[in-house]
């Protein structure tokens, strides 16, 4: 009889009950089962005599116990290490700052550790890939400080496939064909930098094959170095299934002035614009070939607030560039817009033209739309003009003080991570802004509160010192108060970060 | 001991409490910071009109805290805040004499001091040797009932059958636990809160469940059969029952085992109440030997000694009277010094496990240490693979992503700590330096 034979009868008259049927009685064999049977004759009941043959062969099995056998599975184990560590501190302050501070000063904080040659403490890599998780917008930022090590690690977590890739140091073909969807679209653009027309023969060899987000993403490739050689291609993508697809190859195809989507696009606009100024809107779609095969779309979504004519009128506008208008009407993109507000067709002429604007990047059309639209519409269009234009632009609205906050919303989503703004404009903003921290009323303006840790993350350093020595100022109420820590948090992290290429590197092993 | 910013952090009662000190790392924040060689203190500015005195005193191995704030967290953030100051801006203190509010505090602490050492040195004798048998003779005899009314309820189930019991009967279980503790047996009671948590829990609980109440038909025996066992199966016995040892006779009575010890890893498990048990497991690198500290802590509360995992210190253990040897109580520290790590083969380790097991088949916990590791992730499962053996880890997955990370897929040492199949990995060195489970 066996050990595993007597524990077998154990558990059944355990489970049963030994008032119904106790165990049966052990046999006599080597040492161990010899020593079941002492137990058990020797016990004054047979649920006792169980109990204790139980705890012998558990003790046993705990004493004797052998792990399972198995071989080591083949792993390939991460890159070796070449950059210094991340002071720990630091490092621990940075995956603090991914749990809670404006998404600006946390890809800043990331650039400078990549900017200053720096790894993470490895133990700190699956927190950093967790705020890449939780937040898209980091993602290029954490992929550079996680480097080959965090690369190496996400390929354990589904939750981090984002960062799974191959790295910038493996050729172009291999990131091509083996890399993340935004390692495959790098390596098309500097394709398409190199030879723009063997860069889209690539994508449309494997265009068929790709699902509707990646078709749509990779199609932005097509913007650099625009080709006249791309308009077939782009033509037939305007029957694409994906709604998105369509909208980005439409854009695309607003860049080509010459092309014959243009001309069709105007012809059959100019049916319904006059030359002289009136506007009408078509009375019925057309279900031919025609509007489908540009992409048109015959039903207006059920919750748009244009009617089927303003559908349609609004579809037809966005397909042509704007510098048609103002060929067709022989004016300034400023009195177009004028023309396009009055009657009953604005919103279908203005919502065209803006998209088309947004397309096209035409800039003299940016800066008429921008006096028009209403201010959650500016930051995409904003984005369009130089620097330069949009701090003038901004400089100009300062002057309205009842606008700061609105402002300040439309200068942080506009300006991307790792933009700043310089000069006047700064100084402006922070004088302004001073003024609004010095007053007490500022608790109750919680826009403002929210907006400003913001500003702070993106001026220069160099134009903080006001609101830092506001911020640093020895008074109960603002060293109590956990608002004014967090200002004063942001600009000490900023200048830690920002002196680390001076600093000393920790070389070898972390904590 | 040197205060670094780990060692702060390692007296944090959580998290929380470390990031919220950070926020309050600014010098302006203490319009008065000063030290010298016996403590720091300081003045911090919060929202009322009066800044908190805080105060810690640094002449024991731990720091000890005093802050007039609020807050039941202990150390406060004030407190951890204070020591990351003088650890990082140590220029920012002035020294000089300290205020009246810190001096009396570090005299009152001094004078209680200096009483306990007095009464530490006087002959033990207990106050009335009569009543100390007495009590512990009373305590015995609850003890030897409850063991009779255990083992007439566990015969009880085994008779009508554990098939037909469910996870709603839990409370039964827990019902004894209750008359264990009334018994004064609070150990019995720990592994009725164990079984009561197998009860219908997963498909082999009954085999569990079995053979947990197997050792608790043991426990009974040995306690019915106290008097005729040797000096160690009794204390071996006693401690199962849940006898406690006075730390202070502990220390004057075992002998001291002086080595060069390492502390390779510690835990905290929340037990019921508020309840948390904190082992410290260390290793003597001359006698090769393990031991396991064991510590209790309430709500909020700090343990009284703070260890950090990966540091060593020539000094002495002294291990609790009982047969597994494992069990041990802090000594005198001689000096601080680099952590050794344990050179023990699988055989080594196996063959150490059988031998306390057949000490003590009643052991929580065992020490576990595997060099040259590998992790492996199976589909969720986590294991760990050494000299061609594999064994299932339980660590979740924030913590283990972190081991994984540390090792970048080389071998690494671990240790862990074990009931039987798998392991808990406490702490592991790799190429990259420690990582340890928190």
């Amino acid at each position: 009889m066996s050990l595993s034979t007597v524990e077998l009868q154990l558990l059944r008259a355990a489970t049963i009950g030994t008032a119904r049927a106790p165990a049966p009685a052990v046999e006599e064999g080597d040492p161990v089962i010899g020593l079941l049977a002492q137990i058990q004759t020797g016990s004054e009941s047979p649920a006792v005599a169980l109990l204790r043959m139980a705890a012998t062969t558990a003790t046993l099995r705990l004493a004797a116990q052998l792990p399972q056998r198995a071989a080591i599975p083949d792993f390939v184990p991460a890159p070796a290490e070449s950059l210094p560590l991340l002071d720990p501190g630091l490092a621990r302050e940075l995956i603090e700052c991914l749990n809670d501070a404006p998404p600006r000063l946390q890809i800043e904080l990331l650039q400078r550790v990549t900017a200053a040659g720096r790894r993470l403490p490895p133990t700190l890599l699956p927190a950093l890939l967790d705020a890449g998780r939780r937040q898209s917008v980091l993602r290029d930022a954490i992929r550079a400080v996680g480097g080959a090590r965090g690369r190496w690690l996400a390929q354990f977590n589904d939750d981090w496939r984002f960062a799974v890739g191959v790295g910038e140091t493996v050729d172009r073909e291999a990131r091509w064909l083996h890399g993340s969807l935004e390692e495959r679209l790098d390596a098309l653009i500097q394709w398409r930098s190199e030879d723009p027309d063997a860069a889209r023969d690539k994508l449309v060899g494997v265009y068929a094959t790709l699902p509707a987000k990646e078709r749509a993403v990779l199609l932005a490739a097509l913007a650099v170095q625009p080709q006249k050689s791309d308009q077939p291609f782009l033509q037939q993508t305007l029957a694409d299934r994906s709604r998105d697809v369509v909208d980005r190859a439409l854009g695309l195809l607003l860049r080509h002035p010459d092309s014959d989507h243009a001309s069709r696009a105007g012809e059959r606009l100019a049916r319904f614009i006059d030359a002289n100024g009136s506007i009408k809107a078509p009375e019925e779609a057309d279900t031919g070939v025609g509007w489908k095969a540009d992409g048109i779309e015959l039903k207006r979504p059920k919750n748009d607030s244009l009617g089927d004519r303003a559908w349609w009128l609004y579809q037809l506008a966005r397909q042509v560039r704007p510098d048609w208008w103002t060929q067709r009407w022989q004016c300034e993109p400023a009195a177009v817009l004028k023309r396009c507000k009055k009657g009953d067709w604005n919103e279908a002429l203005l919502r065209g033209l803006h998209e088309s604007t947004l397309a096209c990047a035409d800039q003299p059309f940016v800066e008429a739309l921008l006096a028009v639209l209403p201010n959650h519409l500016h930051p995409p269009l904003l984005t369009l003009l130089p620097l330069a234009a949009r701090e003038r632009w901004w400089q100009a609205r300062l002057a309205k003080p009842k606008e700061f906050s609105a402002l300040l919303q439309e200068i942080c989503t506009a300006c991307a991570p790792g933009e700043s703004i310089g000069g006047v404009l700064a100084k402006g903003l922070v004088e302004t802004a001073v003024v609004h921290m010095a007053d007490a009323r500022l608790r109750y303006h919680y826009d403002l509160r929210y907006q400003l840790p913001e500003l702070v993350s993106l001026l220069p350093l160099e134009a903080l010192t006001p609101i830092e020595q506001l911020a640093n100022r020895d008074d109960a109420e603002i060293l109590g108060n956990p608002w004014w820590r967090q200002l004063a948090r942001i600009i000490d992290l900023r200048r830690r970060f920002a002196g680390l290429d001076a600093s000393p590197a920790l070389l070898g092993p972390g904590p | 001991m040197t205060t670094t910013t780990d060692s702060v952090r390692a007296l944090s009662p959580d998290d929380a409490s470390f990031k919220a000190a950070r926020g309050l790392c600014a010098v302006r924040q203490w319009p008065l910071l000063g030290r010298n060689d016996e403590a720091i203190w300081g003045e911090c500015q919060g929202s009322g009109s009066k800044p908190y005195q805080t105060q810690v005193d640094l002449r024991a191995d731990t720091p000890s805290f005093r802050c007039s704030c609020p807050s039941r967290k202990f150390p406060c953030k004030h407190g951890l805040a204070l020591l990351l100051l003088g650890v990082e801006q140590a220029a920012a203190f002035q020294s000089n004499a300290p205020p009246a509010w810190v001096s009396e505090w570090l005299n009152a602490r001094a004078e209680r001091s200096e009483k306990k050492a007095a009464r530490a040195a006087e002959p033990t004798s207990a106050p009335d040797p009569q009543a100390r048998i007495r009590r512990e003779a009373k305590r015995h005899q609850r003890i030897a009932q409850a063991a009779v009314d255990l083992q007439r309820w566990l015969t009880d189930l085994i008779d009508r059958g554990l098939g037909s019991m469910n996870a709603g009967q839990r409370g039964e279980v827990e019902a004894m636990a209750a008359r264990m503790v009334d018994a004064q047996a609070p150990g019995l009671a720990a592994r009725l809160r164990e079984l009561a948590l197998e009860i219908g829990s997963g498909e082999q609980w009954i085999a569990r469940a079995l053979a947990q109440m197997g050792l608790l038909q043991l426990a009974c025996d040995g306690i019915a059969r106290r008097e005729a066992l040797s000096e160690a199966l009794r204390s071996e016995i006693d401690a199962v029952a849940g006898w406690s040892v006075d730390k202070a006779e502990l220390l004057a009575s075992t002998p001291a085992v002086n080595d060069h010890w390492t502390i390779v890893g510690q835990r905290v498990s929340e037990l019921d109440n508020k309840l948390s048990e904190r082992r410290v497991w260390m290793y003597g690198a001359n006698t090769g030997r393990f031991a396991c500290l064991l510590d209790y802590r309430f709500a909020a509360a700090a343990f009284d000694r703070h260890y950090i995992v990966g540091s060593g210190f020539d000094g002495a253990l002294h291990f609790h009277p009982g047969f597994a040897g494992l069990r041990a109580s802090q000594g005198e520290i001689k000096a601080v010094l680099p952590p050794r790590w344990p050179q023990l083969d699988l055989d080594q380790l196996l063959d150490g496990v059988a031998e306390r097991v057949a000490r003590s088949p009643w052991l929580w916990w065992q020490p576990f240490w595997a060099q040259g590791a590998q992790l492996e992730r199976v589909d969720s499962v986590w294991r760990l693979h050494a000299d061609g053996h594999v064994w299932p880890l339980q660590i979740s997955a924030p913590s283990a992503f972190e081991l994984l990370a540390s090792s970048g897929g080389q071998p690494i040492d671990v240790y862990a700590e074990t009931r039987g199949e798998a392991l808990v990995p406490l702490s592991a060195v790799s190429a990259d330096g420690l990582w340890q489970c928190h």
